[in-house]
């Protein structure tokens, strides 16, 4: 291996709770999270003979992001069927774990969860991530600028979310 | 509606059939469905005539519930019909199934497709009854000391919803979460459950006040979505059974049982998260089953001598490359199936587990982390599955 | 002649150190005059720290065990890939599944014999049969009406 390329056991082992940390805040559940580290290691494995030693982090949050990308477009394009309603059908559906806490936490969460992904992403890597707004603009494929706004703006929405008045 | 407690039926039960049946009634699950399985009509009469004997009671748990509920199928007389519900790639499917019971034989389609009558499993192709399974079966006695659903799901019980107009209670399962030690600890007889807080609902048992019958069956996914579902539309009027009627006579043999010392080589005797082994069988063909259970789900692993004929392999399938390999999968009704070959062996896997639960089992099994080519990296993967 | 305040935008980055140096001075210029510009700047700070706040996520509950199992039959399957290189023919072709689980005497002498017979036929996986075989087992242990009726949709059904 040359110099500076980790081995993929160093990065699953050491960066594991780095990748489900940004996969958790940009899907906002445990079972997407999972799912979403672990597409993302196998593209960690094939990309890493094209790795070039750098910002470790950025580069797999990078690939977080894609794969997060690819899956919401993906849904996008095939819209679940829905069954008519039935009346025998009487049983709720079971609540998700975040609705029922209380906790600051997950209501920060649940505001990110409400942010649209245009913007609860590039929040989420700068602010989770530590990515920097060049990072984040390759990663998109966006220019810096349009991560200002964008950052911006997720936060405009998130602090009006998280109570209190709007800000002007 | 909360009635009689159980706890006089299994009395009165030992009274007349000298049963000893509170003695079976542990909180370890299958040891329920054993004793129960040895009613004699004549208890069964005595019981019922103390009204209401097969209601809920407060007292009793989801895992005892569930266990009754095995047996009540075959202890009364029905017909009915269910709704089969399955997801695959994000539709759900669904359809009718008539069923009857009569007699202590079981039947399942129309013109009488499935029968079931004691442990016998047949099952009518072109015209002729084929035996998928003969019993007795031994294996239920293995099953009370390998699997303990509750030190994996934690049962909640409430009052459940009018399923086919009927009252019922509701049983919900859902995965003990073991932050702390990401394992599960040993229990034993007596001992304190592992601690954790239940983590989301992944299954739904509705459970008929009068009867005990399971009257609907639900599997969810990870956002409260049906994954598949069973349950009754129509129930007409349960009555005890009475009398014996013959099912027909089937060509074939069932699996035979094989030792479980004989461990079959790459067919491990523990699978993924909490899935003991509780049989293992030869086939007519030769190929090997393997099931287990973790005490709600089961999982049955086939092994085959032979290289893979993919041509042969049904349509509406997906295919997912993993360490070099090619997973062929699909989604049942009865669960998700999984294929992939070898030069010189055949895996299928069939469980109706969740997707946490196929992901970790694949990986338990050999093939599933297979050698590729010398000079390229081996590739090992956390799970494959993106349904 | 008063310099409007910077807009939100400017603030927000140079909370983030994502800002020019000329950008730098505007705003902290502003923020030392403008009550209004710190309080703006704080309103934005508030939706930045609740994010950064946030700290680790639990992880699920066989997360790292299961990281763990897939580094250590990493380990495995490249051993056996390096044993089977020199255990491969001379013609460097892919070497036997089998050789990366073997352990002794009697796994030897099976990939000898697994050598020595020519290949078997291609088989059927059967999975039809397979579904209505573990339907059938789950049925005996569990309830026979939920287990048996998808057994009988997948037999009448349309699919293969």
């Amino acid at each position: 291996m040359p110099d500076g390329v980790p081995t993929w056991e160093e990065i699953a082992r050491d960066h594991g709770r780095f990748l489900y940390r940004v996969a958790f805040r940009l899907t906002g559940n445990d079972d997407d999270a999972q799912d979403l580290v672990q597409e993302a290691l196998i593209r960690v494995q094939r990309g890493l003979e094209r790795y070039q030693p750098g910002s470790l982090e950025g580069w797999l949050a990078r690939i977080v992001t894609n794969v997060f990308l690819d899956e919401v477009r993906r849904k996008r394009r095939r819209p679940t069927d829905s069954l008519p309603d039935d009346p025998e059908r009487v049983l709720p559906s079971s609540p998700g774990a975040d609705e029922v806490s209380t906790v600051l936490s997950t209501h920060v969460q649940a505001a990110l969860d409400a942010l649209p992904e245009e913007f609860r992403v590039p929040v989420v890597l700068c602010d989770v991530g530590d990515l920097t707004y060049e990072d984040i603009a390759t990663t998109l494929g966006v220019p810096v600028g349009t991560v200002r706004s964008r950052i911006h703006r997720g936060r405009k929405l998130l602090r009006a979310s998280l109570g209190g008045e709007r800000t002007a | 509606m909360r009635r009689r407690t159980p706890w006089i039926a299994r009395a009165a039960a030992a009274v007349v059939g000298g049963v000893l049946v509170a003695s079976g009634m542990l909180p370890g699950g299958f040891a329920a469905s054993f004793s129960w399985a040895s009613f004699s009509w004549a208890s069964f009469s005595w019981a019922s005539f103390s009204s209401a004997s097969f209601a809920a009671s407060e007292d009793e748990n989801g895992v005892e519930l569930l266990a009754r509920a095995r047996d009540a199928a075959t202890n009364f007389d029905f017909t009915g019909e269910v709704v089969v519900e399955w997801r695959d790639d994000g539709r759900l499917h669904r359809e009718r199934v008539p069923v009857r019971e009569a007699d202590g034989v079981l039947r399942v389609g129309e013109k009488r497709k499935i029968i079931g009558a004691g442990d016998d499993r047949l099952l009518a192709r072109d015209g002729v009854w084929k035996r998928l399974w003969a019993g007795p079966s031994d294996s239920t006695d293995s099953e009370l000391v390998a699997v303990d659903p509750e030190r994996k799901y934690a049962f909640t019980v409430s009052d459940g919803p009018r399923t086919a107009g009927r009252a019922t209670t509701l049983v919900e399962v859902a995965l003990l979460d073991t932050r702390s030690d990401g394992r599960s600890v040993g229990r034993s007889d007596g001992g304190s459950k592992r601690s954790g807080e239940p983590g989301r609902v992944s299954e739904r048992f509705a459970v008929d006040d009068a009867t005990g019958l399971l009257l609907r069956r639900e599997q969810l996914d990870r956002r409260g979505r049906v994954e598949r579902a069973v349950r009754f539309v129509e129930l007409n009027d349960p009555t005890p059974t009475s009398g014996s009627d013959d099912a027909p006579s089937a060509k074939g043999s069932a699996p035979k049982e094989i030792a479980k010392t004989n461990a079959a080589g790459e067919v491990p005797g523990r699978l993924g998260h909490g899935f003991a082994r509780t049989g293992l069988y030869r086939a007519a063909d030769g190929s090997i089953h393997s099931f287990y259970s973790d005490g709600i789900y089961t999982a049955s692993v086939f092994r085959q001598d032979g290289e893979l004929d993919r041509q042969e392999l049904p349509d509406d399938s997906t295919s997912t490359d993993f360490a070099g390999r090619t997973l062929t999968t699909y989604s049942t009704p009865s669960g998700a199936v999984v294929v992939w070959g070898d030069d010189d062996r055949v895996f299928t896997l069939v469980s109706d587990a969740p997707k946490r639960d196929l992901d970790a089992m694949v990986r338990d099994l050999p093939e599933a982390s297979g050698v590729g080519t010398a000079t390229e990296v081996a590739r090992f993967v956390l799970g494959p599955f993106r349904w | 002649m008063s310099t409007p305040d910077p807009t939100d935008e400017l603030l927000s980055a140079y909370l983030d150190g994502e800002v020019t140096t000329d950008e730098r001075s505007t705003v902290a210029d502003a923020l030392a005059r403008s009550a209004d510009c710190r309080a703006a700047l704080a309103e934005l700070a508030v939706a930045r720290d609740a994010v950064r706040g946030l700290g680790d996520p639990e992880l699920p509950a066989e997360f790292l065990a299961d990281i763990e199992r897939a580094v250590a039959a990493g380990r495995t399957t490249q051993a056996a890939a390096a044993a089977a290189v020199t255990d491969a023919g001379s013609d460097g072709s892919r070497p036997r599944r089998g050789l990366a689980w073997l352990a002794g005497g009697a796994a030897a002498a099976a990939l000898l014999a697994a050598m020595v017979i020519p290949a078997t036929d291609r088989v059927d996986p059967a999975v039809r049969a397979r579904v209505d075989a573990h339907a059938a087992r789950s049925s005996v242990s569990d309830d026979p009406v939920s287990e048996l009726a998808p057994v009988a949709t997948a037999t009448g059904g349309p699919r293969r």
